[in-house]
């Protein structure tokens, strides 16, 4: 994203098209990883990096350069991703997560800890459950690679609330995952 | 350090490699004398930091974009009528001003009209409470006297002649 230039920027927002997709094909991977992992399909994340960009595209004109283009547009990504999460009430944890106990991957013969591929897995259906401003925090740090700095500006909190969500995440995920790794034995 | 302060830092700054060298350091050394918090950071490591960082990642469909294009389009096209055609109030002007002169036309003629009714029929009532001053109401008196008058000169009652006049008239025919 860091290739963007502000000229290609200034193009896009006086509706140079051609610019427009430039940005597009620079950002729209990244966008659609924070988008995929914050609403759990590939199908609605499609929808929401359509959102991302159109949004982009409609306050191009008004971006004035005072924060970096890359925080930018990790902020409406983030923003974007949770409020779809938000109005499809895609999350009902105590629902989801007693799906996600009774449907996890079978043990293995000797009711020995799953392998690395099971670990993933029962991981990432873990991590799906995890409230949205804690999931945004995670995908923000280990899918994206941001710094606490950087999670804190892209989601204008504070950089200790940053540190809080990522701890409690991780609690979380220790915890549920004791719980499956237990239902499974 | 105690163990919760460990734990604390294993799922946070230390994970994430925001302590110094010297922070480091310490808790390392906690960790080597520490079997719990050791297997704790085990734990951490095998099942938080490692199967999120082997998450697969992925990119949107072309069809993605051509749906952006072709919403951007519709908008940038609705924006161009916009911005070409004029504003009701902007029409609404320029119709006003192409039709001034007629306007001005009948204007006129409503103002001769109103002043030959006056002019040619001065028997039209004139409501009392009209809004004429005592002077306007004066100066018509005046006129109407001017106009029945005989040879028109303001300022002189000649009804006296004018009735006389009469007088002969019946006298003459009765003869």
């Amino acid at each position: 994203m860091e290739n963007i230039s502000r000229d290609t920027i200034e193009d896009a927002a006086r509706g140079d098209l051609a610019a427009f997709e430039a940005i597009y094909r620079e950002c729209s991977g990244y966008v659609f990883n924070v988008a995929w992992r914050i609403v759990n399909n590939r199908a609605d994340a499609e929808e929401v990096v359509q959102e991302v960009f159109l949004v982009i595209h409609r306050k191009l004109k008004h971006y004035r350069f005072e924060s970096a283009f890359k925080t930018w547009v990790y902020r409406v990504a983030a923003n974007s991703a949770v409020d779809y999460v938000r109005k499809s009430a895609r999350t009902r944890p105590t629902d989801e997560y007693r799906a996600m106990v009774q449907a996890a991957p079978p043990a293995g013969p000797s009711g020995q800890p799953a392998d690395e591929r099971r670990i993933i897995e029962t991981t990432r259906r873990v991590f799906e459950r995890l409230p949205a401003d804690q999931k945004t925090c995670m995908v923000l740090r280990h899918i994206e690679g941001l710094s606490y700095k950087e999670i804190a500006d892209t989601l204008d909190i504070n950089i200790n609330t940053v540190r809080t969500r990522l701890r409690r995440a991780r609690e979380t995920l220790l915890a549920l995952r004791h719980e499956v790794l237990h239902h499974e034995l | 350090m105690n163990c919760d302060q460990i734990k604390e830092l294993l799922l946070t700054d230390y994970l994430d490699q925001n302590l110094s060298d010297e922070q480091t350091q310490a808790v390392d050394r906690h960790l080597n004398a520490c079997p719990a918090c050791r297997e704790f950071a085990a734990s951490v490591e095998t099942y938080v930091s490692a199967p999120l960082e082997s998450l697969e990642r992925g990119a949107p469909s072309e069809a993605v974009w051509q749906k952006i294009r072709t919403e951007i389009e519709s908008e940038q096209a609705v924006e161009a009528d916009v911005e070409t055609a004029p504003s009701m109030l902007e029409s609404w002007k320029a119709l006003l001003k192409r039709i001034r002169p007629v306007y001005a036309g009948l204007a006129l003629v409503a103002i001769l009209t109103l002043s030959m009714v006056r002019l040619y029929n001065p028997s039209v009532p004139v409501a009392p409470d009209a809004g004429i001053s005592p002077d306007d109401q004066a100066r018509q008196i005046e006129f109407m006297t001017y106009l029945t008058s005989e040879n028109g000169e303001l300022g002189e009652s000649d009804s006296e002649d004018y009735a006389e006049g009469i007088e002969e008239y019946f006298l003459l025919s009765m003869r």
